[in-house]
Protein backbone atom coordinates (compact mmCIF):
# COMPACT_ATOMS: atom_id res chain seq x y z
CA UNK A 1 0.00 0.00 0.00
CA UNK A 2 2.83 2.40 0.91
CA UNK A 3 4.52 1.66 -2.43
CA UNK A 4 1.28 2.41 -4.29
CA UNK A 5 0.89 5.69 -2.42
CA UNK A 6 4.45 6.65 -3.33
CA UNK A 7 3.77 5.93 -7.03
CA UNK A 8 0.60 8.02 -6.95
CA UNK A 9 2.54 10.85 -5.31
CA UNK A 10 5.26 10.71 -8.00
CA UNK A 11 2.63 10.78 -10.81
CA UNK A 12 0.91 13.74 -9.16
CA UNK A 13 4.20 15.60 -8.82
CA UNK A 14 4.93 14.96 -12.51
CA UNK A 15 1.52 16.39 -13.45
CA UNK A 16 2.14 19.48 -11.31
CA UNK A 17 5.66 19.95 -12.76
CA UNK A 18 4.35 19.65 -16.32
CA UNK A 19 1.49 22.04 -15.65
CA UNK A 20 3.99 24.49 -14.13
CA UNK A 21 6.20 24.34 -17.25
CA UNK A 22 3.25 25.02 -19.55
CA UNK A 23 1.97 27.77 -17.27
CA UNK A 24 5.10 29.89 -17.77
CA UNK A 25 4.28 30.26 -21.49
CA UNK A 26 0.61 30.90 -20.80
CA UNK A 27 1.56 33.30 -18.01
CA UNK A 28 3.68 35.36 -20.45
CA UNK A 29 1.08 35.33 -23.23
CA UNK A 30 -1.78 36.30 -20.96
CA UNK A 31 0.30 38.97 -19.22
CA UNK A 32 1.43 40.48 -22.53
CA UNK A 33 -2.05 40.51 -24.01
CA UNK A 34 -3.75 42.09 -21.02
CA UNK A 35 -1.12 44.31 -19.43
CA UNK A 36 1.29 45.27 -22.24
CA UNK A 37 -0.25 45.39 -25.71
CA UNK A 38 -2.81 48.12 -24.81
CA UNK A 39 0.08 50.47 -23.85
CA UNK A 40 1.44 50.31 -27.39
CA UNK A 41 -1.56 52.07 -29.00
CA UNK A 42 -1.69 53.96 -31.35
CA UNK A 43 1.45 52.21 -32.57
CA UNK A 44 1.00 48.89 -34.39
CA UNK A 45 2.97 45.89 -33.20
CA UNK A 46 4.72 43.49 -35.56
CA UNK A 47 2.61 40.44 -34.70
CA UNK A 48 5.43 38.60 -32.93
CA UNK A 49 5.51 37.60 -29.25
CA UNK A 50 8.89 38.76 -27.96
CA UNK A 51 8.67 37.72 -24.37
CA UNK A 52 10.24 35.25 -22.01
CA UNK A 53 10.54 34.31 -18.37
CA UNK A 54 13.55 36.05 -16.84
CA UNK A 55 15.37 35.58 -13.55
CA UNK A 56 16.75 38.42 -11.43
CA UNK A 57 20.05 39.77 -12.78
CA UNK A 58 19.58 38.50 -16.34
CA UNK A 59 20.04 40.47 -19.53
CA UNK A 60 18.96 39.89 -23.11
CA UNK A 61 19.57 41.57 -26.45
CA UNK A 62 16.88 41.95 -29.09
CA UNK A 63 18.09 42.85 -32.57
CA UNK A 64 15.74 44.58 -34.93
CA UNK A 65 15.63 46.69 -38.07
CA UNK A 66 14.10 50.15 -37.83
CA UNK A 67 12.96 51.77 -41.06
CA UNK A 68 13.57 55.37 -42.12
CA UNK A 69 10.38 57.41 -42.23
CA UNK A 70 8.52 55.49 -39.51
CA UNK A 71 8.03 56.41 -35.89
CA UNK A 72 8.59 53.68 -33.30
CA UNK A 73 7.66 53.00 -29.69
CA UNK A 74 9.61 50.52 -27.58
CA UNK A 75 8.09 49.27 -24.30
CA UNK A 76 9.75 46.91 -21.83
CA UNK A 77 6.76 45.54 -19.97
CA UNK A 78 7.49 43.33 -16.96
CA UNK A 79 5.80 41.61 -14.05
CA UNK A 80 6.18 43.41 -10.73
CA UNK A 81 8.07 40.48 -9.19
CA UNK A 82 11.13 41.43 -11.28
CA UNK A 83 11.41 44.98 -9.94
CA UNK A 84 12.23 47.93 -12.21
CA UNK A 85 13.38 46.44 -15.50
CA UNK A 86 15.51 48.76 -17.66
CA UNK A 87 16.33 48.86 -21.35
CA UNK A 88 18.97 50.51 -23.49
CA UNK A 89 19.00 51.17 -27.21
CA UNK A 90 22.42 50.53 -28.78
CA UNK A 91 23.72 50.95 -32.30
CA UNK A 92 25.61 48.11 -33.90
CA UNK A 93 28.91 49.29 -32.42
CA UNK A 94 27.10 48.99 -29.05
CA UNK A 95 27.18 52.75 -28.48
CA UNK A 96 24.33 53.63 -26.09
CA UNK A 97 21.75 55.85 -27.80
CA UNK A 98 19.11 55.74 -25.08
CA UNK A 99 18.85 54.43 -21.55
CA UNK A 100 15.55 54.23 -19.65
CA UNK A 101 15.18 55.84 -16.21
CA UNK A 102 16.14 53.86 -13.08
CA UNK A 103 12.76 54.07 -11.37
CA UNK A 104 10.46 53.85 -14.37
CA UNK A 105 7.77 51.16 -14.42
CA UNK A 106 7.34 49.58 -17.86
CA UNK A 107 9.68 52.13 -19.50
CA UNK A 108 9.01 53.23 -23.07
CA UNK A 109 10.68 55.38 -25.71
CA UNK A 110 9.33 56.94 -28.93
CA UNK A 111 11.82 57.77 -31.69
CA UNK A 112 12.52 57.89 -35.44
CA UNK A 113 15.54 56.89 -37.50
CA UNK A 114 17.08 58.96 -40.28
CA UNK A 115 18.42 55.92 -42.15
CA UNK A 116 17.08 52.39 -41.99
CA UNK A 117 19.34 50.57 -39.58
CA UNK A 118 19.85 47.71 -37.21
CA UNK A 119 19.62 48.55 -33.52
CA UNK A 120 19.98 46.46 -30.39
CA UNK A 121 17.56 46.72 -27.50
CA UNK A 122 19.21 45.48 -24.33
CA UNK A 123 16.96 44.50 -21.44
CA UNK A 124 18.32 44.11 -17.93
CA UNK A 125 16.58 42.79 -14.83
CA UNK A 126 17.75 44.13 -11.46
CA UNK A 127 19.75 41.72 -9.29
CA UNK A 128 17.74 40.01 -6.59
CA UNK A 129 17.59 41.39 -3.10
CA UNK A 130 20.03 40.13 -0.47
CA UNK A 131 17.27 38.59 1.64
CA UNK A 132 16.22 36.35 -1.24
CA UNK A 133 19.82 35.33 -1.92
CA UNK A 134 20.24 34.21 1.68
CA UNK A 135 17.09 32.16 1.45
CA UNK A 136 18.32 30.58 -1.79
CA UNK A 137 15.24 31.87 -3.56
CA UNK A 138 15.19 33.55 -6.92
CA UNK A 139 12.60 35.86 -8.41
CA UNK A 140 11.41 35.24 -11.93
CA UNK A 141 8.74 36.73 -14.10
CA UNK A 142 7.71 37.61 -17.60
CA UNK A 143 9.16 40.44 -19.67
CA UNK A 144 7.61 41.48 -22.97
CA UNK A 145 9.54 43.71 -25.30
CA UNK A 146 7.06 45.43 -27.55
CA UNK A 147 8.00 47.41 -30.63
CA UNK A 148 5.30 49.28 -32.53
CA UNK A 149 5.38 51.55 -35.58
CA UNK A 150 3.16 54.21 -37.09
CA UNK B 1 -2.77 10.27 1.03
CA UNK B 2 -6.14 11.43 -0.24
CA UNK B 3 -5.21 14.92 0.88
CA UNK B 4 -1.97 14.73 -1.12
CA UNK B 5 -3.81 13.73 -4.28
CA UNK B 6 -6.41 16.47 -3.83
CA UNK B 7 -3.61 19.01 -3.25
CA UNK B 8 -1.84 17.88 -6.45
CA UNK B 9 -5.01 18.07 -8.55
CA UNK B 10 -5.91 21.52 -7.25
CA UNK B 11 -2.34 22.74 -7.83
CA UNK B 12 -2.33 21.43 -11.39
CA UNK B 13 -5.74 22.94 -12.10
CA UNK B 14 -4.70 26.32 -10.71
CA UNK B 15 -1.45 26.42 -12.64
CA UNK B 16 -2.94 25.12 -15.91
CA UNK B 17 -5.50 27.91 -16.32
CA UNK B 18 -3.10 29.53 -18.77
CA UNK B 19 -5.24 31.80 -20.85
CA UNK B 20 -7.10 33.31 -17.95
CA UNK B 21 -5.66 36.20 -16.01
CA UNK B 22 -3.56 34.89 -13.15
CA UNK B 23 -4.11 36.62 -9.82
CA UNK B 24 -1.04 38.55 -8.71
CA UNK B 25 -0.75 36.60 -5.46
CA UNK B 26 -0.50 33.33 -7.41
CA UNK B 27 2.04 34.84 -9.82
CA UNK B 28 4.08 36.04 -6.86
CA UNK B 29 3.89 32.59 -5.31
CA UNK B 30 4.89 30.53 -8.34
CA UNK B 31 7.62 32.94 -9.38
CA UNK B 32 9.51 32.58 -6.10
CA UNK B 33 11.18 29.20 -6.26
CA UNK B 34 14.28 27.42 -5.21
CA UNK B 35 17.27 27.60 -7.58
CA UNK B 36 17.55 24.31 -9.41
CA UNK B 37 19.03 22.92 -12.62
CA UNK B 38 16.08 24.15 -14.66
CA UNK B 39 16.59 27.72 -13.39
CA UNK B 40 20.28 27.62 -14.20
CA UNK B 41 19.57 26.35 -17.71
CA UNK B 42 16.96 29.05 -18.17
CA UNK B 43 19.41 31.68 -16.94
CA UNK B 44 21.94 30.61 -19.56
CA UNK B 45 19.29 30.63 -22.27
CA UNK B 46 18.05 34.08 -21.37
CA UNK B 47 21.49 35.60 -21.89
CA UNK B 48 21.10 35.16 -25.63
CA UNK B 49 19.99 37.32 -28.48
CA UNK B 50 16.38 37.39 -29.66
CA UNK B 51 15.61 38.12 -33.30
CA UNK B 52 12.54 39.90 -34.52
CA UNK B 53 11.72 41.39 -37.89
CA UNK B 54 9.30 44.07 -39.13
CA UNK B 55 5.81 42.84 -40.00
CA UNK B 56 4.62 42.42 -43.61
CA UNK B 57 2.29 45.36 -42.89
CA UNK B 58 5.22 47.65 -42.18
CA UNK B 59 7.05 46.46 -45.31
CA UNK B 60 3.91 46.90 -47.43
CA UNK B 61 3.48 50.45 -46.09
CA UNK B 62 7.09 51.32 -46.90
CA UNK B 63 6.71 50.00 -50.44
CA UNK B 64 3.43 51.86 -50.89
CA UNK B 65 5.07 55.11 -49.77
CA UNK B 66 7.76 54.47 -52.38
CA UNK B 67 5.13 54.49 -55.10
CA UNK B 68 4.31 50.80 -55.60
CA UNK B 69 0.95 50.26 -57.32
CA UNK B 70 -1.52 47.43 -56.74
CA UNK B 71 -0.86 44.36 -58.87
CA UNK B 72 -3.14 41.43 -58.11
CA UNK B 73 -1.02 39.16 -60.31
CA UNK B 74 1.82 39.48 -57.78
CA UNK B 75 -0.24 37.75 -55.07
CA UNK B 76 -0.56 34.05 -54.28
CA UNK B 77 -3.82 32.97 -56.01
CA UNK B 78 -6.64 32.37 -53.53
CA UNK B 79 -7.43 28.99 -55.09
CA UNK B 80 -4.00 27.70 -54.06
CA UNK B 81 -5.20 27.59 -50.45
CA UNK B 82 -6.48 24.02 -50.79
CA UNK B 83 -3.09 22.75 -51.96
CA UNK B 84 -1.35 23.20 -48.62
CA UNK B 85 -1.79 20.03 -46.62
CA UNK B 86 1.32 19.79 -44.42
CA UNK B 87 1.90 21.99 -41.39
CA UNK B 88 5.09 23.35 -42.99
CA UNK B 89 3.22 24.43 -46.15
CA UNK B 90 0.39 25.84 -44.03
CA UNK B 91 2.74 27.87 -41.82
CA UNK B 92 4.74 29.29 -44.73
CA UNK B 93 1.59 30.17 -46.66
CA UNK B 94 -0.13 31.65 -43.62
CA UNK B 95 2.77 34.12 -43.70
CA UNK B 96 2.39 34.54 -47.48
CA UNK B 97 -1.37 35.15 -47.31
CA UNK B 98 -0.87 37.50 -44.36
CA UNK B 99 1.48 39.61 -46.46
CA UNK B 100 -1.00 39.52 -49.38
CA UNK B 101 -3.77 40.61 -47.00
CA UNK B 102 -1.61 43.50 -45.76
CA UNK B 103 -0.81 44.59 -49.32
CA UNK B 104 -4.45 44.39 -50.47
CA UNK B 105 -5.64 46.29 -47.41
CA UNK B 106 -3.07 49.05 -47.73
CA UNK B 107 -4.20 49.53 -51.32
CA UNK B 108 -7.86 49.72 -50.19
CA UNK B 109 -8.84 46.52 -51.98
CA UNK B 110 -11.75 45.51 -49.72
CA UNK B 111 -12.88 42.45 -51.63
CA UNK B 112 -9.36 41.10 -52.13
CA UNK B 113 -8.68 41.76 -48.44
CA UNK B 114 -11.64 39.56 -47.48
CA UNK B 115 -10.41 36.79 -49.79
CA UNK B 116 -6.94 36.87 -48.27
CA UNK B 117 -8.32 37.12 -44.75
CA UNK B 118 -10.29 33.92 -45.43
CA UNK B 119 -7.15 32.21 -46.79
CA UNK B 120 -5.24 33.27 -43.66
CA UNK B 121 -8.04 31.95 -41.46
CA UNK B 122 -8.05 28.65 -43.33
CA UNK B 123 -4.31 28.21 -42.83
CA UNK B 124 -4.51 29.23 -39.14
CA UNK B 125 -7.39 26.80 -38.55
CA UNK B 126 -5.45 24.02 -40.27
CA UNK B 127 -2.56 24.67 -37.88
CA UNK B 128 -4.97 24.39 -34.97
CA UNK B 129 -4.83 28.09 -34.03
CA UNK B 130 -8.54 28.58 -33.53
CA UNK B 131 -8.33 31.78 -31.50
CA UNK B 132 -6.70 33.96 -34.18
CA UNK B 133 -9.49 34.53 -36.69
CA UNK B 134 -12.56 34.14 -34.50
CA UNK B 135 -16.07 35.08 -35.64
CA UNK B 136 -15.68 38.23 -33.53
CA UNK B 137 -12.35 39.14 -35.20
CA UNK B 138 -13.80 38.58 -38.68
CA UNK B 139 -16.79 40.74 -37.79
CA UNK B 140 -14.41 43.49 -36.64
CA UNK B 141 -12.44 43.14 -39.88
CA UNK B 142 -15.61 43.42 -41.98
CA UNK B 143 -16.76 46.49 -40.04
CA UNK B 144 -13.36 48.20 -40.39
CA UNK B 145 -12.54 47.13 -43.92
CA UNK B 146 -12.20 50.74 -45.07
CA UNK B 147 -10.27 51.90 -42.03
CA UNK B 148 -6.65 51.07 -42.73
CA UNK B 149 -5.31 51.71 -39.21
CA UNK B 150 -8.01 49.63 -37.52
CA UNK B 151 -7.47 46.83 -40.02
CA UNK B 152 -3.72 46.89 -39.38
CA UNK B 153 -4.33 46.57 -35.64
CA UNK B 154 -6.90 43.77 -35.97
CA UNK B 155 -4.82 41.73 -38.43
CA UNK B 156 -1.61 42.28 -36.41
CA UNK B 157 -3.50 41.06 -33.33
CA UNK B 158 -4.62 37.93 -35.23
CA UNK B 159 -1.03 37.16 -36.27
CA UNK B 160 0.17 37.87 -32.73
CA UNK B 161 -2.34 35.29 -31.49
CA UNK B 162 -1.00 32.73 -34.00
CA UNK B 163 2.60 33.44 -33.03
CA UNK B 164 1.98 33.32 -29.29
CA UNK B 165 -0.23 30.20 -29.55
CA UNK B 166 2.44 28.28 -31.46
CA UNK B 167 5.18 29.40 -29.07
CA UNK B 168 2.99 28.49 -26.10
CA UNK B 169 2.50 25.04 -27.57
CA UNK B 170 6.18 24.47 -28.31
CA UNK B 171 5.74 24.86 -32.07
CA UNK B 172 8.12 27.80 -32.42
CA UNK B 173 9.43 26.22 -35.62
CA UNK B 174 6.06 26.83 -37.32
CA UNK B 175 5.98 30.33 -35.93
CA UNK B 176 9.39 31.00 -37.53
CA UNK B 177 8.08 29.67 -40.86
CA UNK B 178 5.09 32.05 -40.74
CA UNK B 179 7.49 34.95 -40.22
CA UNK B 180 9.72 33.73 -43.08
CA UNK B 181 6.74 33.29 -45.45
CA UNK B 182 5.46 36.78 -44.66
CA UNK B 183 8.84 38.41 -45.13
CA UNK B 184 9.50 36.62 -48.44
CA UNK B 185 6.08 37.48 -49.87
CA UNK B 186 6.38 41.13 -48.82
CA UNK B 187 9.74 41.43 -50.52
CA UNK B 188 8.54 39.48 -53.57
CA UNK B 189 5.63 41.93 -54.07
CA UNK B 190 8.09 44.82 -53.83
CA UNK B 191 10.47 43.34 -56.38
CA UNK B 192 7.58 42.72 -58.83
CA UNK B 193 7.05 46.47 -59.06
CA UNK B 194 10.59 47.15 -60.27
CA UNK B 195 10.64 48.25 -63.87
CA UNK B 196 13.84 46.84 -65.38
CA UNK B 197 14.19 49.68 -67.88
CA UNK B 198 13.55 52.52 -65.48
CA UNK B 199 13.78 51.27 -61.88
CA UNK B 200 12.24 53.40 -59.14
CA UNK B 201 15.12 54.62 -56.92
CA UNK B 202 13.03 54.65 -53.72
CA UNK B 203 11.86 51.09 -54.31
CA UNK B 204 15.38 49.87 -54.97
CA UNK B 205 16.50 51.56 -51.74
CA UNK B 206 13.68 49.89 -49.77
CA UNK B 207 14.53 46.51 -51.26
CA UNK B 208 18.23 46.97 -50.47
CA UNK B 209 17.34 47.84 -46.86
CA UNK B 210 15.80 44.40 -46.45
CA UNK B 211 19.41 43.23 -46.10
CA UNK B 212 19.20 43.89 -42.34
CA UNK B 213 15.96 41.99 -41.82
CA UNK B 214 17.29 39.09 -43.88
CA UNK B 215 20.24 38.76 -41.52
CA UNK B 216 17.87 38.74 -38.52
CA UNK B 217 15.62 36.21 -40.20
CA UNK B 218 18.49 33.84 -40.99
CA UNK B 219 19.70 34.11 -37.38
CA UNK B 220 16.18 33.36 -36.16
CA UNK B 221 15.82 30.31 -38.43
CA UNK B 222 19.31 29.06 -37.55
CA UNK B 223 18.24 28.78 -33.92
CA UNK B 224 15.93 25.84 -34.80
CA UNK B 225 17.01 22.26 -35.22
CA UNK B 226 14.25 21.40 -37.67
CA UNK B 227 14.60 20.15 -41.27
CA UNK B 228 11.88 22.34 -42.77
CA UNK B 229 13.26 25.44 -41.08
CA UNK B 230 16.81 24.53 -42.13
CA UNK B 231 15.63 24.15 -45.73
CA UNK B 232 14.23 27.69 -45.78
CA UNK B 233 17.34 28.99 -44.00
CA UNK B 234 19.52 27.38 -46.70
CA UNK B 235 17.52 29.11 -49.45
CA UNK B 236 17.74 32.42 -47.64
CA UNK B 237 21.49 31.97 -47.33
CA UNK B 238 21.65 31.86 -51.15
CA UNK B 239 19.63 35.07 -51.21
CA UNK B 240 22.03 36.56 -48.66
CA UNK B 241 24.94 36.10 -51.05
CA UNK B 242 23.15 38.52 -53.42
CA UNK B 243 22.37 40.96 -50.61
CA UNK B 244 26.01 40.80 -49.51
CA UNK B 245 26.92 42.64 -52.73
CA UNK B 246 25.26 45.70 -51.21
CA UNK B 247 27.95 47.71 -49.47
CA UNK B 248 27.37 49.42 -46.15
CA UNK B 249 28.95 52.75 -45.37
CA UNK B 250 29.02 53.60 -41.68
CA UNK B 251 28.83 56.98 -39.99
CA UNK B 252 28.57 57.85 -36.32
CA UNK B 253 25.08 57.68 -34.85
CA UNK B 254 23.60 60.70 -33.11
CA UNK B 255 20.34 61.36 -31.26
CA UNK B 256 18.53 64.68 -31.76
CA UNK B 257 16.79 66.59 -28.96
CA UNK B 258 13.44 66.83 -30.78
CA UNK B 259 10.15 66.00 -29.03
CA UNK B 260 10.38 62.73 -30.89
CA UNK B 261 14.15 62.11 -31.01
CA UNK B 262 15.66 61.16 -34.37
CA UNK B 263 18.57 58.73 -34.54
CA UNK B 264 20.84 60.11 -37.25
CA UNK B 265 23.83 58.56 -38.99
CA UNK B 266 24.26 54.82 -38.99
CA UNK B 267 24.48 52.85 -42.20
CA UNK B 268 23.94 53.99 -45.77
CA UNK B 269 23.81 51.45 -48.58
CA UNK B 270 25.55 51.37 -51.98
CA UNK B 271 24.23 49.02 -54.65
CA UNK B 272 23.71 48.69 -58.39
CA UNK B 273 20.44 48.04 -60.25
CA UNK B 274 21.98 44.72 -61.34
CA UNK B 275 22.25 43.59 -57.72
CA UNK B 276 18.58 44.44 -57.14
CA UNK B 277 17.67 42.47 -60.28
CA UNK B 278 19.66 39.52 -59.00
CA UNK B 279 17.86 39.73 -55.63
CA UNK B 280 14.50 39.90 -57.45
CA UNK B 281 15.25 36.77 -59.46
CA UNK B 282 16.34 34.79 -56.39
CA UNK B 283 13.32 35.92 -54.36
CA UNK B 284 10.99 34.88 -57.18
CA UNK B 285 12.51 31.43 -57.31
CA UNK B 286 12.25 30.85 -53.52
CA UNK B 287 8.75 32.27 -53.25
CA UNK B 288 7.39 30.27 -56.18
CA UNK B 289 8.74 27.11 -54.57
CA UNK B 290 6.86 27.95 -51.36
CA UNK B 291 3.47 28.62 -52.96
CA UNK B 292 3.47 25.75 -55.46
Amino acid sequence: MRLLNRKILIVCLCIVANAFALSSYAQCKSFTKKRCLPSLAPFIHNGQLTSAIFNAGETADIEMTFNAGKEYRIIACSQETLGKVKFKVLDKTRKVLYSSEEDETNPSWDFKVENTQQLIIQISVPKEEQKNKLAQFTQNGCISLLVGFK
Amino acid sequence: MKRTIIFCIISAALISCGDEEIPQEIVDDVSTKVLDDQSIERAERAQKVFQTIPSPYETALLFEESGIGYNVDALNPVENVNKYTTSVQQALNLGVYGADLSYANIHDQSQESMFYMNCSKKMADALGVAGAFTAEAIERIEENMNNRDSMMTIVSDAFWTCDSYLKENKQDNLSALIIAGGWLEGLYIGTRSINDDNPNQDMMQRIAEQKYSLNNLIDLLDSYDDDAVKNIADQLTILKSSFDKIEEQESETTVSKDDVPIIGGGSTLNYTPETIKEISATIESIRNEIIK
